[in-house]
């Protein structure tokens, strides 16, 4: 196994606030890769500067080999790292396949003038992105909703179309955002499947999430953060039973006291 | 509306408006219709980038570019209409090109508020420079020169009518260009920056590059409505292309729908020319019943008049100016702009204190 991401000495300050500091971390491939701590620690942050949305105050990230510091964002997005965003994000009036297949932008083959005459090959290959988005609509469990406007989805029909459109784009490594942050069991477990699943086809993933059940079922690495800091890192059972990330939830004031 | 039924209604509007100035004795009737046709495709070339995400004042200013390049180029350069058609749209889309380069950087009010000031600049260089006839404007343009037809026949440019079948095939082109384009996977990366430009630049999609690609080719079509408004109208003034024409443009859009690109225009266009046109005898209060208009079109029917046609389709004005104001960085429904990123991870340390964290 090598790493697929890097961050060596990864830095973020908001004028006076540090909402991360001096992080390293390593990602293997083809691993689910866990990133928790309390509200404010600055995991989204990190996501931030990973997909290039936010620029590090100091340090670098290294993805396969090549620095992402500096590139902008849909740059690094071409170069394989695709984001779930936190809040649902989608293209709310176009339909759920339109949405999937503006996942294939950095797929197409034919410039300006092909597709803008509608050349036979360029057809072709628009037809193959809605074949293959209907495949990846079937993959996530969406098929039969294909024709619906997104904004008429229940919350989460709308995650796994999130997730459906950012497979589009043919990711190495994909960046989860609290992905099952709001849903009920049923939705949840059914996020879960899918995140396994897309393990398998050899997409190394990182995640964001409160709900710990999930993470600790799903990751094989887990690093927590607090306040900006990393605190603890390793397997599940080794990061819960760490003193600082119980601190670091419960708070150590509420011991003392009882 | 099924695909056919579509092409139909098309087709037998295309119709009517190729036949309509037959039937047409009056003159002014036809200029009206001109100017309506000139005026939806102004429209139309605003929709295109609104729906990129960026709500574009400077359309008036390129029509006066193109239309004072037409002027300079066959008055000062005594080139013929033909020749400098292609050279004043090029003029516009270098234009474009360069002060797209740095009006797109910004979404939201960073450009909108730019892209204005170019709308009030533009009119105020031809207005002030004697090169460019100062206020008085450029007058005496020539008219198109006459075009050959096999037989020995000429197609002349003297009639009303003759000048509506001009502008008709320069905004056929458009049109077709534009319904290319909306189809291709420019048009949808330009909706999907509209719609939320942080989710397409997570699929790779370059806001930069598709934004002042949009903007140069709009700029270029409106430039190409101002050659043939210079050649019909002959006499052109710097306060024509103010930005008062760069706000009747966006009302044009809006009133029509913003949902509709092509035929939502051509409705917005033809209310809003006729209505000035009519309230002529009372032309101090025009501006306030056009304006009321807009403000009761926006509270009441904010998908535009064709809203009213089909039912709840997306593409509703408020929502789109909301968004586009907020720099599209939001989802273009319910979850507001301010959601995501930066203000969120600041807000957030302060807001955990007391939880008896150490």
């Amino acid at each position: 196994m090598s790493a697929i991401l890097e961050a060596k000495g990864l830095t973020k300050r908001f004028g006076g606030v540090t909402a991360v500091s001096d992080l390293d971390m390593s990602v293997q491939e083809s691993q689910i890769f866990g990133l928790i701590g309390p509200n404010g620690a600055g995991k989204t942050t990190v996501f931030s500067m990973i997909s290039a949305f936010q620029r590090p105050t100091a340090g670098q990230v290294l993805f396969e080999g090549s620095d992402v510091v500096g590139k902008p964002a849909h740059a690094v997005a071409r170069l394989g790292i695709a984001r779930l965003f936190q809040h649902s994000l989608l293209f709310g009036n176009i339909t759920v396949l339109e949405n999937v297949i503006v996942g294939f932008h950095r797929k197409r083959s034919f410039g300006l003038f092909s597709s803008f005459v509608g050349t036979k090959r360029a057809r072709e290959e628009e037809e193959g992105f809605r074949v293959k988005a209907l495949e990846i609509l079937d993959f996530v469990g969406l098929g039969r909703l294909k024709d619906e406007l997104p904004v008429n989805l229940p919350h989460g029909h709308q995650r796994l179309l999130s997730v459906a459109t950012t497979l589009a784009t043919g990711p190495r490594l994909l960046l989860l955002d609290e992905p099952v942050t709001g849903m009920n069991p049923a939705e949840m477990n059914e996020m879960v499947r899918i995140i396994r699943k897309i393990r398998e086809t050899g997409i190394t993933l990182m995640l964001v999430e409160h709900h710990m059940r999930v993470v600790m079922d799903l990751c094989d690495h887990i690093v927590v953060l607090n306040y900006g800091q990393k605190i603890a890192e390793g397997g599940a059972q080794q990061v819960c039973t760490d003193p600082a990330v119980c601190a670091a939830y419960l708070g150590k004031g509420t011991y003392d006291a009882a | 509306m099924s695909k056919r039924w579509k092409w139909i209604a098309a087709s037998v509007f295309f119709l009517i408006v190729v036949a309509l100035p037959q039937f047409i004795q009056s003159a002014y009737y036809v200029h009206l219709l001109i100017l309506i046709m000139m005026n939806a495709v102004l429209a139309m070339t605003f929709i295109l980038l609104l729906r990129a995400g960026l709500l574009n004042m400077s359309m008036a200013a390129f029509w006066g570019i193109g239309a004072y390049s037409t002027g300079m180029l066959t008055l000062k350069g005594g080139l013929s209409f033909w020749v400098a058609l292609p050279i004043a749209v090029a003029i516009a889309a270098l234009v474009a090109l360069v002060f797209g380069a740095i009006l797109v950087r910004h979404a939201g009010l960073g450009f909108i508020i730019p892209s204005l000031i170019f709308a009030f600049i533009v009119p105020l260089v031809f207005g002030t420079f004697k090169v460019f006839g100062g206020h008085v404007g450029l007058i005496r343009i020539p008219a198109p020169n006459p075009i050959p037809l096999p037989g020995g026949h000429h197609i002349t440019f003297a009639s009303e009518q003759s000048y509506y079948y001009l502008l008709l095939a320069l905004a056929l082109i458009v049109v077709l260009v534009l319904l290319a384009l909306y189809r291709s996977w420019v048009g949808r990366a330009w909706r999907a920056l509209g719609l939320s430009s942080n989710l397409a630049q997570s699929v790779s999609i370059s806001p930069f590059r598709y934004r002042l690609l949009g903007f140069v080719i709009v700029s270029a079509m409106a430039a190409l409505m101002g050659v043939f408004f210079a050649a019909y109208s002959t006499n052109i003034q710097p306060g024509s292309y103010g930005p008062f024409k760069a706000i009747y443009i966006q009302m044009y859009a809006i009133l029509g729908g913003v949902g509709n690109p092509i035929i939502g225009p051509v409705v917005g266009a033809a209310i809003l020319t006729i209505i000035p046109e009519a309230l002529r005898a009372v032309k101090n209060f025009e501006p306030m019943v056009t304006g009321a208009l807009i403000i009761l079109i926006l509270i009441f029917l904010p998908q535009g008049i064709l809203g009213l046609l089909h039912g709840r389709r997306p593409g509703d004005a408020l929502g789109f100016l909301r968004n586009v104001v907020h720099g599209g960085r939001g989802n273009s429904n319910k979850v507001s702009a301010s959601k995501e990123g930066v203000i969120l991870e600041r807000a957030k340390p302060a807001d955990r204190d007391g939880e008896g964290a150490a």
